[in-house]
């Protein structure tokens, strides 16, 4: 199983790019301007109540500033962790909550990474590359290991919910009828996030709707295989080059582009961790000749 | 593992069978999609963990945080094979381009001024959500509505482009675009669905 031998390092790492990731996405959102929209529109999700209740200018605001202090402290590793993530992971649902309560539909981008903040208040991940110097109590290994694994089966199962269901409900003629090329065209013609117009070049070579189909069956098959990577290291390598290349596809076809997820891969799913560990470890003593 | 793999294949043959013979109701077939689903997945998933010595890592780690762990999985999973709306967020079901499209619509909303030329509004501008797709999304939702004589529909949407048009033209259209037939020289149809006065007195 994948981080079955991590430590606090890999832990904190994962702390990092959680929170690190929030305090990009909540710099972005303009407070203000929500708070004069029509509080009628706010009404898509279960929390939709309590976004009304915050949505004055003025409170929308610090709770935007808290967040995002509360944020940077996270990455700082300041503790107790379970005060300052917990508390952290709260504001970012509300307001998470509230830039999606008014859209049409929830977009999953920013999904993952916020079961993923709520989930990290109930570990240690503040064990290493702290502010602290002081350092943490003895704590059975499990408590580092067990966060990055259910992490890990967390991000695997959405891909593999993902895959299953289109296997299951698109069936074949998913990859036969041109639902495909339809899906790239709207999506590059609708205003996204992304400024980039590739998808309509499906339109002037249509022999492109081959490759597409053929990539998205690849990529609908290496989702469903998602939690083999968990176990299996060489698998790994495949399934990360086709998700990866799925996420960046996707960027240039479709103007949706998931980097959450791609810093988690990075984080979870390659050995950046120990990578960067080896490096903050510096130079080892090369040992001694006998 | 053989039953499971078995579990597949017959599951995957009924949906093949299923496309082409009414093997059952909408709902029943919704349900055995469902928990092919689940038996596919949700089977891998066990597979993967079948070597965690789940006792021990129970006891290293305690109840408090199993149960938290246990109780994000169980949400993920309702969510996954209840299938809730959107209400639910973030506990929501992942199923985007999981079926067959024969037509995709999206909204856009366009700026026109007195002489009716218009530019298209600049949503990822405002940056109130991080998928503008999402609010010209609802804008086309309040905008039909508005068309089917919805005066509140029509008092909303009039409302919301007006804070995110800030200003930039006194009326706005909202337009409902298809793909369904692309071609190089009309990728989409769009129409207009209703166009609203954007100043105080409209």
């Amino acid at each position: 199983m994948i981080r079955r031998d991590a430590g606090p390092f890999e832990l904190a790492l994962l702390r990092i790019a959680v929170f690190g990731i929030w305090f990009v996405i909540l710099l972005d959102f303009d407070a203000e301007s929500f708070s004069r929209l029509p509080p009628e529109m706010m009404d898509h999700h279960v929390l939709g109540a309590v976004v009304r209740l915050v949505a004055s200018a003025p409170l929308l605001q610090v709770l935007k500033l808290a967040a995002l202090a509360g944020s940077a402290l996270c990455v700082l590793g300041v503790r107790p962790h379970s005060l300052a993530a917990g508390a952290t992971a709260l504001l970012i649902l509300v307001m998470d909550v509230a830039s999606k309560s008014i859209g049409s539909y929830a977009n999953h981008a920013q999904t993952l990474v916020l079961l993923l903040a709520l989930l990290l208040a109930f570990f240690p991940a503040s064990d290493a590359l702290s502010v602290h110097r002081k350092p943490p109590p003895e704590r059975s290994p499990w408590m580092y290991r067990l966060p990055l694994m259910a992490v890990a089966t967390l991000v695997a199962a959405t891909y593999a919910f993902i895959g299953a269901r289109r296997l299951f409900v698109g069936g074949v003629s998913i990859y036969t009828d041109g639902s495909i090329v339809r899906w790239v065209v709207a999506r590059t013609l609708e205003e996204g996030a992304h400024d980039i117009s590739v998808g309509l070049k499906v339109l002037d070579h249509p022999w492109l709707e081959v490759p597409l189909a053929v990539g998205m069956l690849v990529t609908t098959i290496a989702e469903i295989l998602s939690p083999v990577a968990l176990v299996n290291q060489r698998f790994r390598w495949v399934w990360l080059a086709v998700i990866a290349g799925f996420h960046v596809s996707t960027l240039f076809l479709m103007n949706i582009f998931f980097w959450e997820n791609l810093i988690l891969l990075a984080v979870l799913f390659t050995p950046l961790p120990a990578l960067l560990r080896a490096q903050k470890a510096g130079p080892q003593p090369a040992a001694a000749s006998p | 593992m053989r039953t499971w793999l078995l579990g597949v294949a017959v599951l995957f043959a009924l949906r093949l069978v299923g496309d082409f013979v009414p093997l059952m109701s909408a709902t029943g077939w919704r349900w055995t999609t469902r928990l092919a689903e689940l038996w596919l997945a949700g089977g891998l998933l066990v597979w993967a963990w079948r070597s965690v010595p789940i006792a021990e890592v129970a006891a290293g780690i305690g109840r408090r945080r199993l149960a938290a762990v246990g109780l994000i999985f169980l949400a993920v999973s309702a969510g996954q094979f209840a299938g809730p709306g959107s209400e639910a967020y973030p506990f929501v079901h992942w199923d985007m381009y999981t079926s067959s499209a024969d037509r995709v619509a999206y909204g856009e909303v366009w700026l026109v001024d007195g002489t009716g030329a218009g530019r298209p509004l600049d949503i990822s501008a405002t940056d109130l959500a991080t998928e503008p797709r999402a609010i010209s999304g609802r804008l086309l939702q309040e905008a039909e509505a508005a068309a089917d004589g919805d005066a509140a529909a029509r008092d909303l949407l009039q409302r919301a482009i007006a804070v995110l048009a800030e200003g930039q033209a006194p009326a706005a259209e909202v337009r409902r675009c298809e793909v369904d037939r692309p071609t190089p020289e009309a990728p989409a149809r769009c129409e207009v669905v209703i166009t609203v006065g954007l100043e105080e007195d409209t």
